[in-house]
């Protein structure tokens, strides 16, 4: 009696919260990220004053006026804050939707082709030893290259976090891929016809996307404390754009003398809108991981 | 003439040290304290000994000095080795190097200071020089039996082989001589302690001196150098840039420890005699806020690169003085002509009008800064400032002069080194407050190579630094920023009628003998207003000395480089 082989394939993403838990529970730790994104969104018409420009005397301590006092050269620490939200959230949504894109093309291609012969799979051995080298490279260098290289503009600071975190993103579908390209349905697939880029596009794609998406918000945490860092480093965008490391780096030596303003707000902010990105990262695996998972 | 005793009194060991709980900061500092407690171990980690720990130097006095700095010189020859126009290099020519003459220092504004007398010079290296009258040859005596720290008597052929060194020497910077003075060839060898200086213009002579006084005219002990030498490099660049002893100031290097730490013991032959502080140990503290709070919780004695908003929130630490001058470094925006929209001289004017001065003053500098008229130092005698117009902001007037050019609103770019963050704080109030005027302002944050290249080859549209004139005579504050012929050293590229006009009344002044006299000041004063009228460069404010130090440090001396004489300092009784 002839076996017939039925190939199944992985859901892709299963919408459905656990069972037993409400979906609110599900939904709530992504609320923090929302109400950042929603802030990214109103920011310049909610700040109290212009953020970029000198609005009272430097260095005020926090009062009614101004909420979060003045910083050195008299801008509103309070609606810099705010406003620095649109554009390290900006910066990091650029960055997540870069590195992710091109983690998943490099992570696919690779795997497929590895253990290929010939110059194909040359190729994809050298591209993975290529990609593992650039874990070798400090972010932070290359950040201040491309920087040095191409100006502090807001693309080429997103180009730079882009490619400091793609590895890790090829890595993660790269794997994937390797497990997915001997299943049963990604050989019915060739049998059925389809050209190899065909079988990767429709269905090694999808079955190996899940580790990289769910990365992603990480990438977006990581984004903003390296832009920040940065930033800090001096090397960020060209004042008075409001960016948290900027603002972190400008206010540290205030600190020393007793202007902890200027440093810790913008800090907390950091701290919140990378928690945030947390807290997705973990609605987003609950929610990409079938029942059983 | 005769230079003479050091003015400083026998030193007194104080009692050093406090506690940071001692300090004037209370427990709101909390924060503070924590991260300077992370500077202390910083400290700790990289400089061995304790701030009172190090051991009297060679000659001087048993007393040792621990000051905070941003950053240390990357070479010890800093004029000749292409050390670059930094503080730190300026600080090195100053306590590694010593001239033929220097200018006397005189009771300063803060009490246990002292400040530079801009309009006479005194022997150093020389023990006394005479003019001849015809105001072209100088002859200098040098000290007898004066040697360096490593023990070489010092004598004319030292002087000869030290210009030669300068003028064979690529790196080394020639132009400041050429109003009058030719080079090695224009020097002759009286006797074994006498030098005499032949010069082509008279009324060059001040500015002569005031070269010989500061880092151009410095001299070598040529037997050390010559030790070094090799057939590539005859006059021992190599080494001199990472060894000490060659020089004659009050200290040369015993022991450095690159971007941490550097030991400079007391050169016992010193021209004035053994310093009275025998060590000073140099340690590099990256941040600023840093650096001023280690000075007031007593863990260094001074610190240098304090940010003025950092000194008026010490003013009123009775353990730490901040020190007042008449301040000579400024705040310089500088236009670059060579392109619109500044090669209009409406729109230079109508900026200069836009540059919010006061605020600048009392926001950035928290009143730590003075009005500027003009680059001349106001304590030139027989020049009377108060005749130049004073620097206003007048929105009005600037937009009728944009209109009078055809201008409704101007866009520029205004770059600014990232190494300077209280000019970057200055470029923000500028772009906030001019564009009311019509000025829309992009600010450009370059790092300090860029900007400097972008200074030297006037790339950019406006460029904003601090800037001095390293000799305080009416001659170089007129000559040495405006050279014409697209030099390097004109950074507004300043070449228009307004700038004809301007040359040709310096031209007239650098004519007169004397240009102290009183012939002469009228004339600099009209070239002042040729230059401040048509605005290449916007004199913003000046800005006072940068250091603190403890109460007990006293001889500190505000110089025209903006570098601290460690020859000078004393300990102060308690």
């Amino acid at each position: 009696m002839t076996e017939v082989l039925v190939a199944v394939p992985t859901p892709v993403a299963a919408t459905a919260p656990r069972r037993g838990a409400p979906a609110w529970r599900t939904w709530l730790p992504a609320l923090p990220f929302a109400v950042l994104v929603l802030l990214t969104i109103v920011a310049r018409w909610v700040v109290p004053f212009d953020p970029e420009t000198v609005v009272a005397p430097a260095n005020l301590a926090p009062d009614g006026t101004h909420l979060f006092g003045t910083d050195s050269t008299g801008m509103d620490v309070f609606s810099r804050t705010i406003a620095a939200a649109q554009v390290n959230l900006v910066m990091a949504v650029l960055v997540t939707l870069m590195a992710t894109a091109i983690g998943l093309v490099l992570g696919l291609v690779l795997g497929m082709n590895e253990a290929a012969g010939g110059a194909r799979g040359l190729f994809g051995r050298g591209m993975t030893r290529f990609t593992d080298l650039t874990d070798a490279v400090p972010p932070l260098i290359v950040g201040v290259v491309v920087v040095g290289l191409f100006g502090p503009s807001l693309v080429s600071l997103s180009v730079a976090l882009a490619l400091i975190l793609m590895p890790n993103q090829v890595r993660l579908t790269r794997a994937e891929v390797l497990k997915v390209r001997g299943d049963a349905y990604v050989d019915a697939a060739r049998m059925a016809g389809l050209l190899p880029w065909q079988v990767m596009i429709r269905h090694v794609l999808p079955n190996s996307a899940r580790p990289a998406i769910e990365n992603s918000s990480n990438v977006f945490g990581v984004s903003i404390i390296v832009s920040a860092s940065l930033g800090f480093l001096g090397v960020g965008l060209n004042p008075p754009t409001p960016e948290w490391g900027v603002m972190i780096s400008n206010g540290i030596s205030d600190v020393m003398l007793g202007g902890w303003w200027t440093t810790l707000f913008p800090a907390l902010a950091l701290c919140a809108a990378v928690s945030s990105a947390a807290l997705l990262t973990g609605v987003i695996t609950r929610l990409t991981r079938s029942p059983g998972q | 003439m005769t230079q003479p005793d050091s003015p400083v009194p026998a030193p007194i060991l104080s009692a050093r040290g406090e506690g940071i709980m001692n300090s004037a900061f209370g427990r709101r500092r909390f924060i503070a304290g924590g991260l300077s407690g992370l500077g202390l171990l910083a400290l700790a980690a990289c400089g061995g000994g304790g701030a009172g720990a190090a051991s009297g130097g060679g000659g001087g006095g048993n007393r040792s000095l621990v000051v905070a700095v941003p950053a240390l010189a990357p070479t010890l020859d800093g004029v000749v080795g292409g050390g670059g126009l930094t503080l730190e290099s300026f600080e090195m020519n100053a306590n590694l190097q010593a001239g033929l003459v220097r200018n006397p220092y005189i009771t300063g504004k803060t009490e246990n200071t002292v400040v530079q007398d801009f309009n006479t010079y005194v022997g150093y290296v020389a023990e006394s020089y005479e003019v001849s009258p015809d105001g072209l040859t100088y002859t200098f005596h040098l000290r007898p039996g004066l040697t360096s720290p490593l023990g070489n008597a010092i004598t004319a052929d030292d002087v000869l082989w030290s210009f030669e060194r300068k003028w064979n020497t690529p790196t080394y910077s020639k132009t400041v001589w050429q109003g009058g003075f030719a080079g090695p060839q224009a020097i002759s060898k009286v006797d074994d302690r006498t030098v005499a200086f032949t010069l082509t213009n008279a009324g060059f002579g001040l500015t002569f001196l005031g070269l010989l006084a500061n880092l151009q005219g410095h001299i070598y002990d040529s037997t050390a150098l010559k030790q070094h030498a090799t057939g590539a490099d005859p006059y021992a660049l190599e080494w001199a840039k990472a060894n000490g002893g060659w020089g004659l100031g009050p200290y040369h290097v015993t022991a450095q420890t690159p971007d941490q730490e550097m030991v400079l013991t007391a050169n016992p032959n010193y021209a004035y005699g053994a310093p009275a502080i025998g060590q000073v140990t140099l340690r590099v503290v990256g941040d600023a806020g840093t650096r001023a709070s280690l000075v007031a919780s007593g863990d260094v004695d001074m610190a240098e690169g304090i940010r003025p908003t950092d000194q008026a929130r010490l003013a009123n630490n009775d353990a730490v003085v901040v020190p007042e001058a008449d301040p000579i470094e400024y705040v310089d925006l500088t236009l670059v002509t060579n392109k619109a929209p500044f090669d209009d001289e409406r729109v230079r004017k109508a900026m200069a009008l836009a540059v919010p001065y006061e605020q600048i003053m009392q926001q950035i500098y928290a009143g730590r800064a003075v009005q500027m008229v003009g680059n001349i130092n106001p304590n030139t005698r027989n020049y009377d400032v108060s005749q130049l117009p004073k620097p206003s902001s007048d929105v009005a007037r600037a937009k009728a002069l944009l209109a009078e050019a055809g201008h409704d609103r101007i866009a520029y770019t205004l770059s600014v080194s990232t190494a300077t963050q209280d000019l970057v704080d200055a470029c923000v109030l500028v772009q906030s407050y001019a564009r009311e005027a019509g000025f829309d302002i992009t600010i450009d944050q370059k790092t300090a190579a860029d900007f400097s290249t972008m200074r030297n080859n006037a790339t950019g549209q406006a460029i904003i630094y601090r800037n001095r004139s390293q000799v305080q005579t009416p001659t170089y504050a007129c000559t040495i920023f405006w050279k014409p012929n697209n030099d390097a050293s004109n950074p507004s590229r300043w070449q228009d009628a307004s700038a004809a006009r301007f040359w040709e009344v310096v031209n007239r002044a650098q004519a007169i003998p004397d240009p102290l006299s009183p012939e002469a000041g009228p004339l600099w004063l009209e070239a002042q207003k040729i230059l401040v009228d048509s605005s290449p460069e916007i004199f913003v404010c000046s800005i006072q000395p940068s250091q603190i130090f403890r109460t007990d440090v006293g001889g500190f001396t505000y110089r025209s480089e903006n570098a601290i004489d460690f020859g000078n300092i004393t300990i102060l009784d308690a």
